[in-house]
């Protein structure tokens, strides 16, 4: 019988079984590999090495030198030089021990190695428009303001598609005794470089370690998007995303290859996860306002312009997890949430405009007491109404956004009310 | 057209000669690996430098292959220039195996699990080594069918220890062991299930039945139809392969992602499996004298 069965598929047979067998044997078919994570102080590539830079600095800055050793970029064999060093006509060069460096590398200098991701950025909110927020268009160079017209439609233009941004009010009232140790510390984020580049990778992309693990974490981006005015972070920690991370995060893959992430290293979403991260069918992107559909941030929100594309993407984001109806429901309430405060905030404008109109109030913005509540009803919390209507942030919408926006717009008819009768009888 | 049996099991009719066809499957084979390890490089931008060695070298060895491929009796300076650029690329991929084995060694000093599921795939730069090789035999010719003896164009006669039949089997067989290892690694970084474990069964089974053909002076009838019938399911397997990988890309979403193609289930690797399937059944593709061509 056996000398009828072809020796080919004999040996064939066996030898896959014996294979199969000693691959089982010695390596027990390990289910699901874990991404690598490198233990402290394994890494000594540029601490223990030559490096002109390394052998300086291990004695005067040894932790930023340790740090960069632990880095992916170090084994990737980056040299301190390699973003430190500039061309002579950067303006940002300085001399150091017959180097031409910059102290900060600017995005210019990321771009050599991660062109797409600086490309991303650049054409996001976190690039110029964050800190025209701030100034207008009144630190940027020509060219950086022509290539903002030309590549940002998310910066904030009229109906003719002309850039509007203008210098913030509170920005120059406060004045430079305040602002750089405040909103500039956040909103630097999108500064004009003098290289002609825009922006900051390390405000979240932290110095020296660029630790793929931190990025992923929702703390990095709780720096800035916390507190009134757009409490992201408290929304996070309230939502079932956050309660999952706080509680089984210590379990999941941090370290798992950018466009490699799926629901079985990451259970529930960080900031990242949603909103940056190749996750499911979405490819990383750097653009952070890629994958949302409506201006939040704004008194009065808008579509954005990529409004379908938007959502569509972060629906994708979501169906990784949850059922089309629920998304689809949940974006109906949050929609519904946004509708509302859209109205009420529209309401108290209007009555900070006929004053303003009957001449009973300055135009001046912060000049009375009045425009200070106007601008909190928004602010504050229309703006926490809203992001606790898109993030799964129940008490958000309740209790710290549509209650006291109530009461806000309230007070503002109730104060406009007795401004209107003050000056009545004043003109009397 | 050039008449031509699989064994006695299938009669085909080769566009051109089958060494000239070859040329034109490495040519294409070159191609492709260097557009999969383009796209596979420039997610880290080509850093290290040397990345950018297989990119220099894959556009001169297909053009070569492609070039040659055109004449019936490649004349002696194209000869030399295309054994040299198969030398070169026997070379890129010795030394990309040992860039991407010291990849996945450095960060701990020592072979991890971790790093070898998902580091630097090690065994891939020897593609080129692979079809290099193949290259450089596709432009040999058997003298007077005596086992061994080569005739190099430009070189003169070489005398190998097994047939040029058995190099190509060997080449086909170790192929589908890299593959094998290759789904064995690469399939652990999600753990196995059943889709997996085809194309790492399948890839031992075929890498055993070839290499045993290999080793084998005499084939029965019955392992001829062992050898064919194993091509033509990896040519099936690889296809399987191809259709699981764009779904898992996919995501359920019917939206393509580049990112995901190349980096979460390379779409285009388990066609590997199909391109061995065909290059198994061209090697042993006999031409069929008794028919006037």
């Amino acid at each position: 019988m056996i000398n009828k069965i072809p020796r080919t598929l004999i040996i064939g047979l066996i030898a896959t079984i014996v294979i199969l067998l000693f691959i089982y044997l010695f390596t027990g078919l390990p289910s699901g590999g874990e991404t690598p994570v490198i233990e402290n102080n394994t890494n000594k590539v540029i601490f223990d090495s030559a490096d002109k830079c390394a052998t300086c600095h291990r004695r005067v800055t040894p932790d930023i030198v340790n740090q960069f050793a632990l880095s992916t970029m170090a084994r990737a064999g980056v040299k301190c030089t390699d973003c430190h060093v500039v061309e002579k006509s950067n303006p940002m060069g300085k001399e150091h021990e017959g180097f031409l460096i910059t102290v900060s590398p600017t995005p210019k200098q990321c771009a050599k190695c991660h062109p797409s991701e600086t490309r991303q950025f650049d054409h996001s909110r976190h690039g110029a428009p964050a800190w025209m927020a701030l100034s207008g268009f009144d630190d940027f160079s020509p060219e950086q303001q022509k290539f903002v017209n030309q590549n940002i439609p998310e910066a904030n233009r009229g109906p003719n598609g002309i850039i509007t941004a203008t210098r913030n009010s509170l920005f120059d009232i406060e004045g430079p005794s305040v602002t750089p140790a405040a909103c500039q510390n956040c909103h630097s984020i999108g500064k004009p470089n003098a290289d002609g580049s825009i922006g900051n990778c390390n405000k979240c992309h932290l110095r020296h370690e660029f630790s793929l693990a931190q990025v992923r974490k929702p703390e990095i981006c709780g720096q800035c998007h916390l507190g009134p005015d757009h409490p992201q972070m408290e929304i996070y920690e309230e939502s079932a995303h956050g309660v999952m991370y706080k509680t089984e995060g210590e379990k999941w893959n941090w370290n798992q290859k950018p466009g490699r992430l799926t629901t079985q290293d990451m259970p529930a979403p960080t900031c990242a996860t949603c909103h940056m991260s190749g996750f499911g069918n979405q490819g990383t992107t750097h653009d952070v306002g890629q994958r949302l559909s409506k201006f939040l941030f704004a008194a009065v929100t808008t579509d954005r312009p990529n409004t379908i594309d938007g959502r569509e993407a972060m629906n994708s984001i979501c169906s990784n997890c949850h059922s089309p109806n629920f998304v689809k429901d949940f974006y109906k309430k949050a929609d519904s949430v946004t509708a509302f405060v859209n109205q009420r905030v529209k309401e108290a404008s209007d009555i900070i405009e006929g004053l303003v109109k009957d001449g009973i109030i300055t135009k001046k913005p912060f000049a009375t007491q009045i425009s200070f509540d106007a601008f909190d009803l928004w602010h504050y919390y229309g703006r926490t109404a809203k992001f606790g209507a898109y993030m799964q942030g129940p008490d958000f919408v309740q209790w710290h956004g549509i209650y006291p926006l109530l009461k806000q717009l309230n007070k503002v008819k109730e104060d406009a009310r007795k401004l209107r009768e003050e000056h009545m009888s004043g003109a009397r | 057209m050039d008449h031509a049996e699989i064994f006695h099991l299938a009669n085909v009719k080769l566009p051109m000669e089958k060494n000239r066809l070859l040329l034109i499957f490495v040519g294409i084979n070159l191609f492709f690996t260097g557009i999969d390890v383009a796209l596979a490089h420039s997610i880290n931008s080509f850093i290290p430098v040397y990345e950018w060695i297989p990119i220099y070298f894959f556009p001169l060895g297909a053009l070569s292959c492609f070039v040659i491929s055109f004449q019936s009796n490649p004349q002696k300076i194209p000869a030399l220039i295309h054994i040299a650029l198969m030398v070169v690329g026997i070379l890129v991929g010795v030394i990309g195996m040992a860039f991407h084995m010291n990849a996945v060694l450095n960060p701990l000093g020592h072979l991890s699990w971790a790093w070898l599921v998902f580091g630097s795939p090690i065994l891939a730069p020897l593609a080129f080594s692979g079809i290099s090789l193949l290259g450089l035999y596709a432009i040999t010719e058997e003298v007077d069918d005596t086992p061994g003896v080569l005739n190099v164009p430009g070189l003169g006669l070489f005398h190998a220890p097994i047939s040029r039949d058995k190099h190509f089997l060997w080449l086909v067989g170790l192929g589908f062991g890299a593959s094998a290892v290759t789904s064995i690694i690469d399939h652990a970084q999600y753990g196995y299930n059943v889709y997996k474990l085809i194309a790492i069964v399948f890839g031992i089974f075929a890498t055993s039945v070839v290499l045993t053909a290999a080793l084998s002076n005499q084939w029965t009838k019955k392992d001829e139809l062992v050898y064919f019938w194993t091509m033509i399911a990896a040519i099936v397997v690889g296809v399987m392969g191809f259709g699981f990988h764009l779904s898992a890309d996919l995501a359920g979403t019917g939206k393509i992602s580049l990112e995901r193609m190349l980096v979460f289930a390379p779409v285009f690797a388990p066609l590997l499996y199909s391109d061995l399937g065909m290059l198994g059944l061209i090697v042993v593709a006999q031409r069929r004298k008794n028919i006037s061509t």
